[in-house]
């Protein structure tokens, strides 16, 4: 079995799994709530939590080199023991489990709102589901260059279609910046970290890369994207919307996508939204499909099941249970209050977990065999 | 069996009786009576009605039988006139033997100084004659020896290389395979007068005995390719290989895709460079299409002409090409999903032009769009089965004359002739027949999905295309490839086309032994370097 996870992913794929794990959600609700907290700071808030992002994300890859044919399931249980470490694993699979309901049923509410308004709820869910499965039920070779492939596909025109809207921009509602000392910097930050989750698939993939030597720098690089992308999103609905009206808007970067027609050819295209939401459905498959797998390989490891043969069927009966957690809560207002409860537990898992366990490691002297 | 009884010898009577007894059960190798082989070999053959038996006697020596067994359309009849016939009906007796020709030594003298003949093979396997003969080689039978000459007498009539058909191009050879393996082979090595070029033949098809050859440039092309496709070659078990079709199907990875894993060619240059990248090709005898293995999806959007012409129109071309395969792929679907969803995206001049020309129409746009898709399958359907001159005329009247009046009796809105011709014509972009085909067929799920869930739903089939395309792959390379897993030095030749001189590697996907092509520039020494790819 150690065998066959080596050289399944490559760097370039490592970094492109590690974006496309970020970039969900965030780009709808992270203008608003930055703004909510940091005012015009937001821009510079964005960039504080790319870079707090990548320093955890930092320790996250040197916790799994430590252990470069183990995963998060496996060495937890080597440093903390067995019950301590099957504790620590049930934790973040129920926290994967949790996020991917509550990512599909984010996104159904909005594709309910933005273009589908007749289409029943169950049926966007499910399809997205069914899709998501259906990436995670591939080898993992396949599912990195499915990233691979979808990731420029879907950054390149999702800058443009927010730099689109450079025009609407008002430079006055940038301003002013660090006006109120650094506490608005850094709860925007805090609350940029939601958006930067996802970086933890790093805990489960590493085993599988086939030059883990070079997974700090593909890890950078990967995280590079979402920040950069934040950023743009952030500055571009902050300068056309300003702080006040933008902590109002439910869903700021679809506002903002409705706004700008295409200054080239606006005869061509009038409302670009569909195409964001087309773009948008692939950045959430991208996530889902990510976070399925976590859950997946979670619960393949912590019940020591071996690996089978591919379009394994069990695979897709998980997404029972989820279509039902996904159905559960019952306006959108309680989609957003259970999206943060479980992503700010999330951040807490993300931070406390590997962090207990890299020092019990450093302590206890634990090291996984070299690959 | 004879009518009249006359009295018979014991001598023929135990003859009559051991050829009954071979006849019933006939043995696997000759038995050296000509009487008895000829007889067998005619049994065997079904006493078929192409298949000529001669018996004569050699001129010289003690008047020893021979006897020639062929098929009468597969072999050149002047070669056994005069190759065969003359030296041993006529020459044989005028040359100077030093010896008395015998039952024993008449053989080896046949064929050591008679046969004017380059190609023969010595057998005494009757599978082996018998499968010579249905091959256009002539058998050549001696009394009292149990061994039979096979002479190369092929000679069928056959078809000169012509210009391609479905793979035309500009500026490049005009030259195409034939259904002859011999034909096309002999394109190959007049191109490529490599000797580390090795040909490999083998015979598919229990009934059919096809002739397949499988090139490769030996030390080029990984031998773990090699070991993999022989192997493949080898497994397949079937009565008959009537084209290269079958071979494909049989060796390619996944047979229920959509899209093909294996190259077909007709033209013998893009085999040639297919070989020259470490690739192999598979020859089948009877079909002018050649296989190039491994093939990955962007070569189904190059065309050997892109080599040929300068680079920045091959690179427009390629991008064009894509364009138009993607306008085959999606066009009516965005159609249907902008049209009956999203109306609000478009222009509102636009919309209401559309809704308009469409006020009149009586169907769903879903099915309007539907019914001329079909039209024009049935169309192009209709216009290649037609012979030569008429296949364009029903074109023009199915396209324009029907398309014209359909529009005009308001049973179809002008717009969707529009999309529905350019989707056509978008398909015929494509460099590769095959390769068109599978964006053909999946433009009506797409258009299905459309029409349920708008945008959403071709997003939806979109996302389900390239997790089937990123799983495939043609004999272990990643179909994507150069693109997942990205390749920097691939992406020389995949939507771009860079200038000859860049292209010093090979691509290095399929693993050739040597990487390169043209000796290193300066300063590559660390850039290219071993490529970062995924493990088998």
């Amino acid at each position: 079995m150690k065998d066959s996870r080596k050289n399944q992913i490559t760097s370039l794929q490592a970094a492109a799994i590690v974006a496309s794990s970020i970039i969900g959600v965030g780009i709808l609700t992270l203008p608003r709530e930055v703004a909510a907290a940091a005012g015009t700071d937001g821009p510079l808030a964005t960039l504080l939590g790319g870079g707090i992002a990548a320093l955890l994300l930092l320790l996250l890859t040197k916790l799994g080199l430590r252990f470069p044919r183990h995963s998060l399931m496996e060495y937890s249980n080597m440093i903390l023991g067995a019950i301590l470490g099957r504790l620590l694993s049930l934790l973040f699979l129920v926290y994967w489990f949790l996020l991917t309901a509550i990512l599909v049923r984010t996104f159904g509410e909005m594709v309910i709102t933005a273009i589908l308004p007749n289409t029943p709820l169950e049926i966007i869910i499910g399809i997205m589901l069914l899709l998501g499965a259906q990436l995670a039920a591939q080898d993992i070779k396949v599912f990195a260059r499915i990233h691979e492939i979808l990731l420029p596909l879907t950054i390149i025109p999702l800058l443009f279609l927010f730099l689109n809207s450079i025009n609407a921009i008002n430079p006055l509602h940038l301003l002013p910046i660090l006006a109120f000392g650094p506490w608005p910097l850094i709860k925007g930050a805090l609350a940029t970290g939601l958006s930067f989750l996802g970086i933890e698939s790093v805990l489960m993939l590493l085993p599988y890369y086939s030059k883990p030597q070079e997974a700090v720098k593909s890890h950078l690089y990967g995280i590079l994207i979402p920040i950069v992308l934040y950023f743009t999103i952030v500055t571009m609905g902050l300068g056309t919307f300003g702080d006040t009206a933008l902590q109002y808007l439910q869903w700021p970067a679809l506002e903002q996508i409705r706004l700008a027609a295409l200054p080239s050819m606006p005869s061509v295209f009038e409302r670009l939204e569909s195409i964001f939401i087309g773009i948008w459905v692939v950045v959430l498959f991208t996530s889902t499909g990510s976070l399925y797998l976590m859950v997946i390989l979670g619960i393949r490891q912590l019940l020591g099941l071996k690996q089978q043969k591919r379009n394994r069927f069990y695979h897709y009966i998980l997404t029972i249970p989820l279509f039902f957690l996904a159905r559960l809560p019952q306006n959108v207002i309680a989609v957003e209050t259970y999206a943060r409860v479980i992503s700010q537990a999330g951040i807490v898992l993300v931070i406390v977990g590997p962090g207990l366990l890299y020092l019990m490691a450093l302590i206890r002297q634990k090291r996984g065999e070299e690959g | 069996m004879a009518q009249k009884k006359r009295p018979i010898k014991l001598k023929e009577l135990t003859a009559q009786r051991k050829k009954e007894r071979i006849l019933q059960n006939p043995p696997r190798e000759l038995t050296g009576d000509l009487n008895i082989d000829l007889s067998l070999l005619d049994k065997l053959l079904h006493r078929s009605a192409d298949i000529v038996i001669r018996e004569f006697t050699l001129s010289a020596g003690e008047g020893i039988g021979v006897g020639l067994v062929y098929a009468d359309a597969l072999v050149d009849k002047q070669v056994i006139d005069q190759d065969i016939m003359q030296p041993l009906m006529h020459l044989a007796r005028l040359s100077h033997l030093d010896q008395i020709l015998t039952k024993d030594n008449a053989f080896q003298y046949v064929e050591e100084h008679l046969l004017t003949i380059g190609e023969i093979r010595i057998t005494n396997k009757l599978d082996a004659i018998l499968g010579g003969v249905l091959y256009g080689d002539t058998a050549i039978l001696l009394d009292g020896s149990s061994f039979a000459i096979l002479a190369n007498t092929k000679g069928w009539s056959m078809r000169t290389p012509s210009e391609p058909n479905v793979e035309a191009v500009v500026r490049g050879p005009r030259e195409g395979f034939t259904e002859t393996l011999i034909v096309n082979l002999g394109l190959i090595r007049r191109r490529l007068k490599d000797p580390d070029l090795s040909v490999e033949i083998m015979e598919i098809g229990k009934r059919s005995k096809t002739s397949i050859s499988l090139l490769y440039v030996a030390d080029l092309a990984s031998p773990e390719l090699i070991r993999r496709l022989r192997q493949r070659l080898k497994n397949i078990s079937i009565d008959g290989i009537v084209d290269s079709g079958y071979i494909e199907q049989l060796i390619e990875d996944s047979t229920i895709s959509p899209f093909p894993q294996i190259l077909s060619t007709e033209r013998p240059d893009k085999v040639v460079a297919n070989l020259l990248e470490g690739r192999a090709a598979i020859l089948v005898d009877g079909t002018p299409f050649a296989l190039i293995a491994p093939a990955v999806w962007a070569q189904f959007f190059h065309s050997p002409e892109d080599y040929y012409e300068r680079s920045h129109i091959a690179t427009f071309i390629r991008l064009i090409r894509l364009l138009a395969m993607t306008f085959s792929l999606t066009l009516p679907a965005i159609y249907i999903a902008f049209t009956s969803f999203h109306p609000e995206m478009l222009p509102t001049t636009l919309a209401l032009a559309i809704a308009a020309a469409r006020s009149r129409v009586p169907f769903s746009l879903f099915l309007e769009t539907l019914i001329m898709e079909t039209m024009v399958e049935v169309l192009r359907e209709a216009s290649v089965r037609l012979p030569g001159p008429i296949g364009p005329t029903i074109g023009i009247v199915g396209g324009l004359v029907l398309g014209d009046a359909a529009v005009g009796a308001g049973i179809v809105s002008p717009l969707t002739v529009i999309v529905v011709a350019i989707t056509a014509i978008g398909s015929f972009a494509s460099p590769s027949y095959s390769g068109a085909i599978s964006f053909r067929i999946l433009r009506y799920p797409l258009m299905f999905l459309a029409a349920t869930f708008g945008f959403y739903g071709i997003i939806i089939g979109l996302i389900l295309i390239v997790i089937h395309v990123a799983s495939l792959h043609s004999l272990g390379v990643p179909y994507l490839a150069p693109y997942a897993p990205f390749h920097l030095e691939g992406q020389k030749d995949a939507i771009l086309r860079l200038p000859w001189p860049y292209f010093w590697q090979r691509p290095t996907e399929i693993r050739p032994q040597d990487t390169e092509r043209m000796p290193r520039p300066r300063g590559k020494n660390k850039v290219g370097g071993k490529p970062d790819h995924e493990g088998q």
